[in-house]
């Protein structure tokens, strides 16, 4: 039996989804499990479940060696987050299978590592400059004085739009470098990427490099604008509505950015601004979508993404239909930051079109968006038509009732 | 049979959950499917599912054998208020 290790945080609300996708492949899968944090029954799982440091690569190596001994020979190496990321590069290296190179996660995963590179090969992007929260805003200012305005700040480290703000002028700048300071010192890391703004829409791209090609599995245009100051996103449409040149024009820009961060096998999920001047590539994760919004794929593709990612990782064969149904997700936005007392999604859920509506937020948890790191919930919608389905899910916001206090 | 399940959980199961808050418990058992209930800290547990996968059902299938079809999870996740590992991005 072919034995694929998954990597995946604890908290991911990745889980379960690529739990259930091992037992959909239609061939004998035994998942192994590593996690940030050890499981209440890690000692029932006969070692296909245990937990690992995913700071620490050294030691997670050790653990899988150790539990090879239980579990036999791994022959896929998968990640589903970012945090994971790094020790499945290292671990698939080790292991001799294939996976997104070890230096190149390492770019992908940190925002200015991954500016230098793709500037350096000469792919078009904002004008940036490299800033510190310990070196102070007086010393911020000045390293960012060449930028013109508008601007964007953010966190190096973070993923997910998390600390991602929009400042307009010196007051708002040195705001939001406080406030981007005040999240660092939660979460951890001192580096803030100053960039300027570009103006236009959004769009992202989800695909897997398969040995240095780019297999284009979706174009989510973001019909929601991206203007700030915060940048969550909300609303995620497939196919893509904008001209097929424009849609060539942007996955030529990943697949360049792809190779300069040297992305060559496994998920990636692109962000790309559409400026006047052509597509830009904002940034390229080495892994797929984050959230839940990987549930559109099962509408989209009619097959889970997480499948897709383990059939590839797996080699099996991988069939994408050439046409994408419309499908989208709504990753629901939290209005301020509070304590949720309800979220009333009856009348959502009876929009015809929706298919599903996923809470993520209990009673009476603490919602502390936009920089947390947690949405209010998904809703997910198909379709004849992408304009369709961006009309089912604004209904179906509309009639969310979110109760906080 | 579901008073074979019920002990087991009981007596290997619920002794490790709670040390993280939470419990589980079987709701039926049909055709060789069983349907579970979690609560405490597995209601709205990060890791939920792979307690579940990894550890409940492999612990049913090596006690049961063939007899254990499936584990299916009817709680609700969604309303769990003090979840052990909460999920998050």
């Amino acid at each position: 039996m072919r034995r694929l290790l998954l990597f995946v945080s604890t908290t991911s609300y990745r889980t379960d989804a690529f739990l259930a996708a091992a037992s959909e492949l239609g061939e004998p899968v035994s998942l192994v499990v590593a996690s940030d944090r050890r499981n209440a029954l890690e000692h029932l799982t006969g070692g296909s479940t245990f937990a690992v440091d995913f700071e620490d690569a050294d030691r997670t190596l050790a653990a899988v060696a150790r539990n090879a001994d239980r579990f036999g020979a791994i022959g896929a190496v998968v990640s589903a987050d970012d945090e994971s990321n790094l020790v499945a590069a290292r671990t698939a290296e080790a292991l001799g299978l294939p996976f997104h190179s070890v230096p190149s996660v390492e770019a992908a995963g940190d925002k200015l590592v991954a500016r230098r590179a793709l500037r350096d090969a000469g792919i078009p992007g904002p004008k940036f400059a490299a800033l510190s929260v310990g070196d102070g805003v007086e010393r911020a200012v000045e390293q960012a004085a060449r930028l013109p305005w508008p601007r964007v700040l953010k966190p190096t480290g973070l993923s997910m739009s998390r600390g991602v703000l929009r400042v307009d002028d010196e007051a708002a700048f040195r705001e939001g470098f406080a406030r981007i300071g005040r999240l660092l010192a939660r979460t951890g890391g001192d580096q803030v990427l100053a960039e300027t703004y570009l103006h236009g829409d959004e769009v992202a791209v989800e695909g897997l490099m398969d040995h240095g090609e780019l297999l284009v599995l979706a174009v989510f245009d973001k019909p929601e604008p991206l203007v700030g100051p915060t940048f969550e996103e909300t609303l995620y449409i497939t196919p893509s509505r904008h001209p097929e040149s424009l849609q060539a024009a942007v996955l030529d820009v990943v697949r360049q950015g792809c190779a300069a961060l040297g992305l060559r096998h496994g998920p990636v999920h692109a962000e790309v601004r559409l400026t006047q001047e052509g597509p830009v590539l904002l940034e390229v994760a080495a892994r797929s979508i984050g959230g839940q919004c990987s549930r559109v794929f099962t509408w989209a593709l009619g097959q889970s993404l997480e499948g897709l990612i383990y059939r590839q990782a797996l080699g099996l064969p991988l069939t994408v239909p050439a046409q994408l149904r419309a499908a989208g997700v709504l990753m629901l936005p939290v209005p301020r930051a509070g304590e949720l007392v309800r979220v009333d999604t009856a009348a959502a859920e009876s929009v015809p079109g929706v298919r599903a509506v996923s809470i993520t937020h209990p009673p009476g948890a603490a919602v502390p968006l936009p920089d947390g790191d947690r949405y209010l919930g998904f809703v997910f919608a198909d379709a004849g038509t992408p304009s369709e389905v961006e009309s089912i899910l604004r209904m179906a916001w509309g009639r969310i009732v979110v109760d906080m206090q | 049979m579901r008073r074979k399940i019920m002990k087991l959980l009981q007596t290997e199961i619920n002794p490790y959950v709670s040390s993280h808050g939470g419990s589980i418990d079987i709701e039926d058992f049909v055709d060789g499917n069983v349907y579970i209930r979690m609560s405490g800290g597995c209601q709205g547990c990060g890791a939920a599912s792979v307690t579940l996968k990894q550890g409940v059902e492999k612990t049913l299938r090596e006690h049961f054998g063939d007899k254990i079809k499936e584990v299916i999870d009817l709680t609700d996740h969604g309303a769990g208020s003090d979840p052990y590992y909460a999920p998050s991005k």
